[in-house]
């Protein structure tokens, strides 16, 4: 048995793949197999390391040790356009398209002739050969128009059509597509899925949804702290053995380290009464003293431009924002935050100082509070004392204040951003995407941080993508779809299946 | 070498070159240690001193500033015009009030290009370049000589009967105060978080657009400031007042350590930047340097600037993640021998 006709059925065999970053091992001997018109699911937490595979294979980053043999060929993978040669293509999470560009334009990218030749553009092919595609998928879109009047869940679809019907492609990688389509859409990628296995094309599906991978996928690979931790066919799995699986723990444990405490609605704190801006439709609701209000929603559904238009940072049209019976429309995020209003973006990129010390990050939003007597030097004893103790609460990992953060954990710079909201006295936090991209024990204590602030009366308005998240940590959930409230949910009504059914659009 | 020590030295590595550079030329000419020496070597870029400090600021925040030479000639030039066109005989105060006013005015107007219509800042402060080393040659025209004694002896004068020149001790009395503003302020902090990250300056409240007008208007004023050194210096101003010298504003601060991109610099390094454009000038005044050979020596100078600026951050991060790899290399050895 010569280990190339062993290797020959597979689409991709990737063996012993190691991936070593400064600090963590991110990929730890794995063995990856595809097979030739088979779609394997690809489970992980946040970090777990399955992008990290996925970006070795379409050679956005190196291996550090390993072989990869594509179709039984040994091959060398060093950058996209050697993987894209040998068949490989890539579905993001996020759908960029180029904006200015038309959907026939976006489509035609990735056909070869264009990419690479300086012959004339032939326009009407082009269109003709977008809207071929469009059609194939019921999708009635004019492929004309420039993609930046798309919305999000169409982007995603378009992106997937161009990698899958590109000329060549022979495996395609989905990145969490479903996050940001509906199920009716969301169906229309799968009918494409099985119609192209069928002549032989193998896909990777990455989801976070169990569901979703029990009705697509043929089997499943479990990744966890760098490692193939369950590997089989989807019919010999429960979708709770993948759970716990996935999670690395007892799930009951999971459920009980959420502290259940009941929570009575009592003074509001926060007063929303139809809200409206180019990403918003009249948004009316309550916030109460003490409450955790999940927003959950498809993305591009306007969770983080809710979030940003109540800080201040989006501009609202109408509507009335009264903050502890104060109108705060009308200011801006510096006097929010005198108010007690505090954001936590989504995006650690839009949240953390990198090249400054843990000093300036933790106290950014709330330098006028650490002022000397004479109100014009920033008193750094007074800074230390604080520090010294949020290190204590937050349980920060960290040598020093004056430390850059760059060096710090994602757990930890996350920590640091609560903190900051912390010591600027927030009373209500907006926070999007509070654990996006962080170990699960860091989640936890996340949770628990949030739990412990409620409990003594702040209150969270809470996005996530997170399903099972949302449901775990929320007083309420309220629902988006395009820019407006489906529906809001009381404690003893969130239900998953329910949460979803507000996500399509469905009204109550 | 412990951690410490190497952070230390990289974090200081202007100084350590300094040091070195400064050695060389003491063996060449051993009365380079006088302390006459030592302070002409200072006293021949405290001028250049000034706008290096205000194009540090002006990059910490993110920002360039291509107009802090025209910003000195432009206000020395009103001036000027003011004493012997104008208003012959106003009082030399009434003088520097003009003078820091027009800075901080241009300074100003930079800032809400920038700030508020977002202007692009190298060119909106390139158009301010040309536009008031323009104006200079409409107001004043020619070299002028006419002004008050007092008013010259900023730059060209001497503390007391000592042979320290009142420049060097203005510059370095102007760096402690803006080593204080950028660490131990608000202001400060906000300029670094700033240049740093413009939107996560924004999700801390801070009001970015203000910011960047004040950023601008220091830069004027250090930069007014610079003008009355020059004119001192010199005895007169000259319609081409600092303007060879726009480009050693951004060798100094990015010598001293100033990230290009922004958000990181200290004032020890920036004077140490400084303190090197001197050393160069005496050492090149020693050696009979042709005059021709400066520009290309400039241009070598900008250009390990750069290299050391771009590696500074990279050789730090080495160091602070060399413990954490040996880690990574014993788990390493371990997945082997499995």
């Amino acid at each position: 048995m010569s280990p190339i006709s062993n290797n020959s059925d597979y689409a991709i065999y990737a063996k012993d793949l190691v991936k070593m970053y400064p600090g963590t091992l991110a990929l730890n001997r794995v063995d990856f197999k595809l097979k030739k018109g088979q779609v394997i699911g690809l489970l992980g937490k946040n970090g777990s390391g399955k992008s990290t595979l996925i970006n070795i294979l379409a050679g956005m980053i190196k291996k550090t040790a390993g072989d990869i043999y594509y179709f039984g060929k040994k091959v060398d993978i060093n950058n996209v356009q050697d993987s894209e040669n040998l068949g490989f293509r890539f579905v993001s999470q996020e759908p960029y398209l180029m904006d200015d560009l038309s959907i026939a334009e976006n489509i035609a990218l990735r056909e070869k002739e264009l990419k690479y030749n300086f012959k004339s553009v032939n326009w009407e092919e082009i269109n003709k050969t977008a809207s071929k595609k469009l059609k194939r998928l019921n999708i009635a879109l004019d492929p004309t128009i420039p993609s930046r009047y798309l919305k999000v869940s169409e982007k995603q679809l378009i992106l997937t059509i161009r990698e899958v019907l590109s000329t060549g492609a022979r495996i395609v990688a989905l990145d969490e597509v479903g996050a940001a389509l509906s199920k009716y859409e969301l169906e229309t990628i799968f009918d494409l899925i099985r119609e192209e296995k069928k002549r032989g094309m193998s896909f990777i599906y990455i989801s976070h949804e169990i569901d979703e991978v029990f009705e697509i996928c043929d089997s499943v690979i479990v990744i966890r702290d760098g490692e193939i931790v369950l590997e089989g066919d989807i019919s010999d799995l429960t979708s709770m053995q993948l759970k716990e699986v996935i999670a690395g723990r007892d799930l009951k444990d999971e459920s009980e380290a959420v502290s259940k405490k009941e929570f009575r609605p009592s003074d509001v704190v926060l007063k929303v009464r139809d809200l409206s801006n180019e990403k918003l439709r009249d948004i009316s609701f309550d916030v109460h003293k003490g409450e955790i209000l999940g927003v959950y929603g498809l993305r591009g559904a306007g969770r983080t431009e809710l979030l940003t238009t109540l800080f201040g940072l989006m501009p609202a049209d109408s509507g009335t924002v009264e903050f502890r019976g104060k109108d705060v429309l009308k200011l801006t995020p510096a006097e929010r935050l005198n108010e007690g209003i505090s954001f936590v973006p989504e995006d650690r990129s839009e949240g953390v100082f990198d090249c400054r010390p843990i000093r300036d990050n933790l106290f950014m939003s709330s330098l006028e509070k650490n002022l000397c007597k004479n109100n014009l030097l920033i008193d750094f004893k007074q800074e230390e004392k604080k520090y010294y103790q949020i290190k204590d609460e937050f349980d920060v990992m960290a040598e020093s204040i004056e430390n850059e953060i760059a060096y710090l954990s994602g757990g930890n710079k996350q920590k640091i951003m609560f903190a900051r909201c912390r010591v600027a006295e927030a009373l209500l936090y907006l926070i999007d995407e509070g654990t996006k991209g962080i170990d699960i024990g860091a989640k936890f204590e996340i949770y628990d941080l949030m739990n412990e602030l409620a409990s003594n009366g702040d209150s969270f308005i809470y996005t996530s993508s997170d399903l099972d998240e949302i449901c775990r940590i929320s007083h309420r959930i309220m629902i988006l779809y395009n820019g407006a409230i489906t529906a809001i949910l009381d404690r003893d009504e969130i239900r998953k299946d329910l949460v979803l059914h507000y996500a399509d659009g469905n009204k109550s | 070498m412990s951690k410490k020590f190497s952070l230390a030295i990289i974090d200081n590595m202007i100084w350590v070159i300094n040091l070195i550079l400064f050695i060389i030329f003491l063996l060449i000419e051993p009365k380079l240690i006088l302390p006459k020496n030592i302070v002409s070597m200072i006293y021949s870029v405290s001028m250049l001193g000034f706008l290096i400090f205000a194009q540090a600021i002006v990059l910490i925040s993110g920002n360039f500033d291509m107009s802090v030479g025209a910003i000195a000639g432009f206000s020395a030039t009103v001036v000027a015009a003011f004493y012997e066109f104008w208003f012959p005989g106003t009082p030399w105060l009434i003088l520097v009030i003009i003078s820091l006013a027009t800075g901080t005015l241009i300074g100003i107007y930079n800032g809400f290009m920038v700030g508020k219509l977002n202007i692009n800042p190298f060119l909106q402060t390139l158009a301010s370049h040309v536009l008031f080393y323009g104006l200079m040659l409409i107001i004043g025209g020619r070299t002028m000589f006419k002004l008050p004694r007092q008013y010259l002896s900023f730059g060209g004068g001497f503390v007391g009967d000592s042979i320290l020149p009142v420049s060097v001790v203005a510059l370095i009395i102007a760096a402690i105060i803006i080593h204080i503003i950028l660490t131990r302020t608000t202001l400060g902090r906000q300029i670094f978080a700033i240049g740093s990250n413009r939107i996560a300056a924004k999700t801390c409240g801070i009001n970015v657009e203000n910011t960047l007008v004040k950023v601008f208007a220091i830069s004027g004023f250090i930069s007014a400031v610079a003008g009355i050194m020059y004119t001192g210096y010199m005895s007169c101003v000259t319609m081409d007042m600092a303007q060879p010298d726009l480009f050693l504003t951004f060798a100094g601060a990015i010598l001293g350590g100033v990230a290009i991109a922004g958000g990181s610099g200290k004032i020890s390094g920036v004077f140490g930047g400084i303190v090197f454009l001197g050393i160069m000038e005496i050492g090149l005044t020693m050696l009979k340097t042709r005059a021709t050979w400066r520009e290309p020596i400039t241009g070598i100078i900008l250009a390990i600037a750069v290299v050391l600026n771009t590696y500074q951050g990279r050789l730090k991060g080495h160091v602070l993640a060399k413990e954490s790899e040996r880690r990574i290399e014993k788990e390493r050895a371990e997945i082997e021998a499995i």
